[in-house]
């Protein structure tokens, strides 16, 4: 994990600077940027050093944050799997006459798409998971920016309703392993916004 | 038809039995998605999401519904330790939309021991499974308060200080 606290400017802006191109590509960002490289400045050994404006400083916070949020998320992908894998026990009857536990494959495809999901957006927080009374499975993400809900049933499919970035993204019979959705992952990480922005 | 006696104001909110640990999300105190049954929100054969108006809730009324529900999970797997409520605004529920599409719509149905107690219909007939129901529970746990005690959500219960 990075520390704030403790990471020098001048050790980390090397490695930073694609990444702030790569995970913040917004104008103002890059103007900064630009603006902080204008006069190159290079340590003993030659790696080019940078004199931090404000904004650029502001950016570099911005950028140690995702990567915190990074280096944190396979933490909760283990302890969502952990929680998938709680409701194994369960039998039919668990939760009232008529309710159906979850199966053993419906476990593994909601673990399959947590996997899928957490690798393809990686800095998105922890879902919530739960089973309901027809056995399937449930995984929801709940913040700020996003809401979504995917249900998976067991059968090889899922389905979802995402709600994020000011756009929204549904599906009823997705296949487990499938390639995601494109229009899906913007709603989840709002990357369509950042594309719009740097176009314009 | 309902006839407008049947509809509570937009004012009230509407408060539903939630449990701890399993209908909430322990570290972010927020419902899950499970806390509404899919049968409750097919829109069809009269199936709605039970919860009780505010403004003439009665918590002796909510008590007994929780005892009675914690009483079915024992012997159970269910993990029903702590009953809790969530709340949510009527004229919220009543608001939501997709498209221009209402969403639901909300009407009493008091009980001779319940008079606060009303439904809250899906008006979109869908099946149990697919994106239309994701998105019904979708929209309920944006609707729904944090979860709050008894307490919290009806005042202090005088009549067990009394006893």
């Amino acid at each position: 994990m990075f520390d704030f606290a403790t990471t020098t400017m001048s050790s980390a802006i090397p490695f930073v600077l694609p990444l702030v191109f790569a995970l913040q590509p917004g104008a103002s960002s890059v103007s900064a940027l630009r603006e902080a490289a204008a006069e190159p400045q290079f340590d003993q050994i030659g790696v080019p050093l940078f004199v931090p404006t404000d904004s650029s400083f502001q950016d570099f916070k911005i950028v140690i944050q995702k990567l915190n949020t990074i280096s944190q998320s396979s933490a909760w992908v283990e302890a969502a799997l952990e929680k998938i894998q709680s409701y194994a026990g369960l039998q039919d009857g668990w939760r009232g006459e008529g309710s159906f536990a979850p199966t053993e494959k419906t476990l593994q495809e909601a673990s399959e798409l947590l996997l899928q999901i957490s690798a393809e957006m990686p800095d998105l927080t922890r879902p919530l998971i739960s089973v309901d009374e027809e056995g399937f499975a449930c995984l929801h993400w709940n913040s700020t920016t996003l809401l979504a809900t995917f249900s998976v049933y067991g059968d090889g499919t899922y389905s979802f309703f995402s709600e994020g970035y000011g756009s929204v993204a549904k599906s009823d019979d997705e296949i487990i392993g499938a390639i995601l959705p494109q229009d899906l992952i913007e709603t989840m990480t709002g990357r369509h916004a950042f594309e719009a922005k740097l176009a314009a | 038809m309902l006839s407008r006696r049947n509809l509570p104001p937009n004012e009230v909110n509407l408060l539903k039995l939630v449990w701890h640990p399993d209908d909430i999300d322990v570290e972010l105190n927020v419902v899950k998605p499970s806390a509404f049954r899919r049968e409750d929100l097919t829109g069809q054969h009269g199936s709605f999401v039970s919860v009780d108006r505010s403004d003439i809730a009665e918590r002796s009324c909510m008590e007994d519904l929780a005892s009675k529900q914690a009483e079915k999970a024992n012997g159970n797997d269910i993990k029903r330790e702590l009953a809790k409520i969530g709340q949510l605004g009527c004229s919220d529920v009543r608001s939501s939309e997709d498209q221009g599409r209402k969403l639901f719509s909300v009407s009493s149905f008091p009980r001779e021991f319940n008079k606060a107690h009303c439904g809250i219909h899906s008006n979109l007939i869908t099946p149990k499974k697919g994106s239309a129901m994701d998105q019904l529970r979708n929209e309920l746990v944006k609707l729904t308060s944090p979860p709050v005690g008894f307490d919290e959500a009806y005042g202090p219960d005088t009549e067990a200080e009394g006893e």
